[in-house]
């Protein structure tokens, strides 16, 4: 797609919704050009399986189109609704599928195959998101959001309907569980000690 | 559990990092998804439009507020407008006295008060 879409880098987000909703379909492409790498990467840390995190995405965006002609300026920022929506998505998801078993989500990868003295960037990403999916839903979220997509914590409370309290409360018990999840992990993960 | 075995936080945040640089990159066919549900609920007619003044006039018209305040903006010109076009007749109408004795002349001395009436009265 040949897309001049330069011209639109200092447009704010919600400037190109609301253009969308009057009809403007550069503004779309825009829009899809920003925000789905972001909506797709959050959703597959949550869910763990890409198929599911490009339903979930493309969900997402579409509630935003249809949002888009009641779109009310200055009331939230459009990435945080769609994270809440994506957040939310992913929940419900996780829920009907709960009978498999959210915390049996794949194990990050056994080290008996993989392990030398350095892994690839890859694998590391792949043990963080193992140890991730191990995580109580909640914690996962507000430690994703905080610390991979990079959001405050005003902001995290606004996705997740909770007090900034609660968010901090749960990011530092997540980084505490993860440090416990990785024990032992350390020298084969590629970070020499000290 | 061994000193060497605990992953600290630093570790933690080097993974954090080097998760934030592995983008996810989304597919062609879900981007064509996307964009096929965006022209399909596009609220006016019409499908995608080449960029050009059109587009930039709604990006203005996003950038004021929308529809919404376009119509206040556009409400509030008509209303100038009125004023403009109604209230100088309505201003004629008023001063008509004034400007119909205008053969009157005034000079300046008319406006301020006489030396004369200015002296003690001797009486």
């Amino acid at each position: 797609m040949n897309m001049p879409l330069d011209a639109l880098n200092d447009v704010s987000d919600e400037a190109l919704l609301i253009a969308f909703g009057n009809g403007d379909g550069e503004a779309a492409r825009a829009l899809t050009m920003r925000l789905t790498p972001r909506t797709l990467g959050y959703a597959t840390r949550l869910l763990r399986d890409r198929a599911e995190a490009e339903d979930v995405t493309q969900e997402a965006m579409l509630r935003l189109w249809k949002i888009a002609p009641e779109w009310r300026s200055g009331e939230a920022q459009v990435s945080t609704w769609l994270y809440r929506v994506v957040t939310n998505l992913c929940t419900d998801r996780l829920r009907k599928k709960r009978g498999i078993g959210l915390d049996e989500a794949p194990e990050p990868e056994d080290d008996a195959p993989s392990a030398q003295a350095r892994m690839e960037q890859a694998e590391r990403v792949q043990a963080l998101d193992g140890a991730l999916a191990q995580l109580p839903e909640r914690q996962r979220q507000a430690v994703i959001l905080r610390h991979i997509e990079g959001l405050t914590n005003p902001e995290i409370a606004a996705i997740m309907d909770i007090g900034v309290e609660a968010v901090e409360s749960l990011t530092a018990r997540g980084k505490r569980a993860l440090t416990g999840l990785l024990a032992g992990r350390r020298e084969e993960l590629g970070y020499e000690h000290g | 559990m061994a000193e060497n075995d605990i992953f600290d936080e630093a570790a933690l945040d080097a993974l954090f990092s080097e998760a934030r640089d592995a983008a996810v990159i989304p597919s062609d066919d879900l981007m064509a998804r996307i964009m096929a549900d965006a022209a399909a609920h596009m609220p006016q007619v019409g499908g995608f439009e080449a960029p050009g003044a059109r587009s930039r006039w709604r990006l203005m018209l996003a950038a004021i507020g929308g529809w919404g305040a376009a119509t206040g903006l556009a409400t509030a010109t008509m209303a100038g407008l009125a004023f403009g076009l109604f209230l100088p007749d309505a201003f004629s109408d008023l001063t008509a006295n004034y400007t119909s004795s205008a053969s009157v002349s005034y000079d300046l001395s008319d406006l301020t008060p006489s030396f004369y009436d200015l002296l003690p009265d001797e009486s």
